[in-house]
């Protein structure tokens, strides 16, 4: 079949079995934006306010599908817009394929307009990324990129094509999707250590991190805890891989997981990581994490082992084969003082919370309340910052893939676009962003796109007037000096929405919060709730940078 | 223990892969001593020769990391033993049948004589050019330059062959 370039581009899209791009048009993408108006009946293109806009989105819609998500933007501006959103996928391993146009193959080199070397820019943040001069190659290059993005660890692969090789007309034969193998074979020696390590301990902890929601693992890892009898503790990235409501979780792990946690975490003589990395806001002084302990490590990256922390026996492989292969044989274990001794932990700190009816109200509360209008299949999206860590906290994930957010990155802007993402690929399902004033400044043109599609995505605004997160740390570490913390905006958010077409209301004091919450879940589209908050509510507790659970913070002004 | 390594990469040739290597020396801070890099006997797949400093823990990083590089096919550490060459021209001035004596004292070549200069090829180990070095100290040295070292596995040990 002779077709154009563009054109082979959308038929190994639905070779891929892809339904839905994000995208922004642009000169070097027409011929791309002429074929998927050929072809608007098999992919549907949600267009954003902005490419970074876009890139969310597709991450959002992989995050909570487990498909790769697709963005399409042009060369130049396009191409560099799209660089934030691709070194967020790339550091929490989201499988996503970027698709960007270049100029001619004559420009190339030239300093033409709009030309940029996107590969270039992006090697560093993606997993791999491909130049496309050669009409000949692309088809290839489109299957081998969706191989890559997906296979291992997964990660953002981009691939930019210049406008002559999408003009010109090419042999196109079509190619089934292939099944990605999956190494099974593990060295049974180091079974044997592992299980032998595993059933020596005394005082075990599962730390358990976002690989086992990229494989899919969660079920494995909640049979693995339950026949260690084995507490386990999430990082950000791992929220969901094991039900909150499940006897043997204990909460987050790091710089504002719970006491419990982070003396578990020390008085531990085993740690099982299960697709985690070590990452500083987990370990605290990486020298110092293993201290008095031995590591055990699961991953599907080989680099992972040692990198951080040095490891005491690891298996590198899938988590749906490794964790099985390690129970397989595994005799039931009993840690009833080591669980008891936990909960003795968490009953000794109280963080004090006051409900007043007429204050504003404590994010607690907010999250709480919209925790009991979700059901647990419900998606929730977070921005970064304070509201991040108090949803990370409070809300009960139940299930994998219910909880969007930039965690390795720390993107904030990350959340309008991740929630149009989640909300496009499902339907069915409640979507909640939970945004604070800061992040929701950084990309809130999105909200031009939410009213567009009427995706009914609920926009949580923690308002607390100020970029609180910066400013706690300059409260605990800089002497309160709050250089541009504090810089007195005077944004109506709910005039702002409106202007954009969207409902809102805000919430001003502690008894308005169920009333307005519920009124808002109930409208069943898109709706902004402005909530005041304290400019001094903190995130609490909190483990300082290169600290340990000893040095634990729990009440600050 | 800190120490020098040296590590083959057989990777695919095309523009573009060298940047993908050396991009991974700066983002994750090894300290590379040199780096060679040639096609090979197989068009497809060019060879880096990679001198790394730093104890076990960091070489496996480096090669578990570079491992990750989609067009990295193959990452070996060299033992100890393996074939090792580098080359050198060196530019001096001075008393040139002293010059001379000395070249041919240490079997180099000279590759080029002007009223003013030799210029002189040597290949071996690190270990030896840099011992020549010193030898040509005490002329003056104009210019120099090496290739970074380049190595194989000695015997019947191949990096290259069909499970590429």
């Amino acid at each position: 079949m002779l077709i154009t370039g563009a054109e082979i581009i959308t038929e190994c899209l639905l070779e891929q079995g892809v339904d839905t791009v994000f995208g922004y048009p642009g000169g070097a993408v027409l011929n791309i934006y002429d074929a998927l108006y050929k072809y608007s009946d098999k992919i549907t293109h949600i267009l954003t306010a902005h490419e970074q806009g876009a890139s969310h989105a597709a991450d959002g819609y992989a995050r909570s599908t487990g498909k790769v998500g697709v963005v399409i933007a042009t060369s130049g501006p396009g191409a560099t817009n799209l660089v934030t959103g691709l070194a967020t996928a790339y550091m929490d391993s989201i499988p996503m394929v970027a698709i960007t146009g270049n100029v001619t193959n004559d420009l190339l080199g030239r300093d033409s307009f709009q030309e940029v070397d996107i590969t270039g820019i992006t090697m560093p943040i993606t997993k791999h990324n491909f130049i496309v001069k050669n009409i000949a190659d692309l088809a290839n290059i489109i299957r081998r990129a969706f191989k890559i993005a997906k296979s291992g660890r997964p990660g953002p692969v981009l691939i930019d094509v210049t406008k002559d090789v999408t003009g010109a007309k090419y042999e196109y034969t079509p190619m089934l999707k292939q099944e990605i193998p999956v190494n099974t074979e593990i060295c049974s020696d180091t079974i044997k250590n592992i299980q032998e390590i595993l059933t020596s301990a005394k005082r075990p902890l599962i730390y358990a991190g976002g690989g086992v929601i990229l494989s899919g693992a969660d079920k494995e890892l909640v049979a693995l805890a339950e026949k260690l009898d084995c507490p386990v503790c999430c990082s950000l990235m791992g929220l969901g891989g094991i039900p909150a409501s499940h006897p043997l979780f204990i909460g987050n792990i790091g710089m504002h997981g719970g006491y419990e946690t982070g003396m578990a975490t020390a008085e531990s003589d085993v740690i099982i990581t299960i697709g985690a990395r070590f990452s500083d806001r987990v370990a605290g002084d990486r020298n110092k994490f293993r201290d008095g302990k031995k590591i055990v490590q699961f991953d599907i990256d080989l680099a992972e082992i040692n990198k951080n922390v040095l490891i005491d026996e690891s298996i590198v492989a899938d988590l749906k084969i490794s964790i099985p292969a390690v129970l397989n044989g595994l005799k039931q274990q009993n840690h009833k003082e080591w669980l008891e001794q936990i909960k003795q932990w968490k009953n000794s700190v109280v963080i004090n919370r006051e409900d007043n009816p007429e204050a504003p109200p404590t994010p607690a509360h907010i999250i709480e309340t919209i925790n009991s209008l979700t059901s647990k299949n419900d998606i929730i999206v977070t921005d970064v910052g304070q509201h991040q860590m108090w949803v990370a906290q409070t809300y009960k994930f139940e299930n994998p893939r219910t909880f969007l957010t930039s965690g390795g990155l720390g993107t904030m802007g990350y959340g309008m676009g991740a929630a149009i993402g989640a909300q496009t690929a499902n339907k069915d399902k409640r979507v909640v962003l939970f945004t604070g004033d800061g992040s929701f400044h950084m990309n809130l043109n999105e909200l031009v796109t939410v009213k567009s599609y009427n995706l009914p995505v609920v926009i949580v605004v923690m308002n607390n007037t100020v970029l609180g997160m910066v400013r706690q740390w300059q409260k605990l570490f800089y002497e309160r000096r709050f250089s541009q913390t504090d810089p007195h905006r005077a944004t109506d958010f709910v005039a702002l929405a409106k202007a954009f077409g969207i409902d809102a209301v805000s919430i001003d004091k502690t008894s308005d919060v169920e009333s307005v919450l519920k009124n808002a879940f109930e409208m069943n589209k898109p709706i902004l709730v402005d909530c005041h908050i304290s400019p001094d509510a903190n995130v609490l507790p909190m483990i300082p940078p290169g600290k340990s659970a000893h040095d634990i913070i729990t009440e600050m002004d | 223990m800190q120490s020098q390594q040296i590590i083959s990469l057989i990777v695919k040739n095309y523009p573009g892969v060298l940047q993908r290597v050396t991009s991974l020396f700066t983002r994750r801070g090894f300290n590379i001593e040199s780096l060679t890099v040639s096609e090979t006997s197989q068009k497809e797949y060019s060879r880096m020769t990679i001198v790394i400093n730093g104890d076990n823990a960091v070489i496996e990083q480096f090669i578990s990391q570079v491992l990750k590089i989609a067009d990295v096919k193959k990452a070996v550490l060299l033992p100890e033993n393996a074939v090792k060459s580098e080359l050198m021209l060196i530019k001096v001035s001075g008393d040139k049948s002293a010059i001379a004596s000395v070249a041919e004292e240490n079997n180099l070549t000279i590759k080029d004589i002007t009223n003013n200069t030799i210029t002189v090829l040597a290949v071996g180990t690190h270990e030896k050019l840099l011992k020549i070095t010193e030898l040509f100290g005490q002329f003056e040295i104009l210019e120099l330059v090496r290739t970074g070292l380049t190595a194989l596995q000695k015997g019947d040990n191949f990096l290259i062959h069909e499970d590429i």
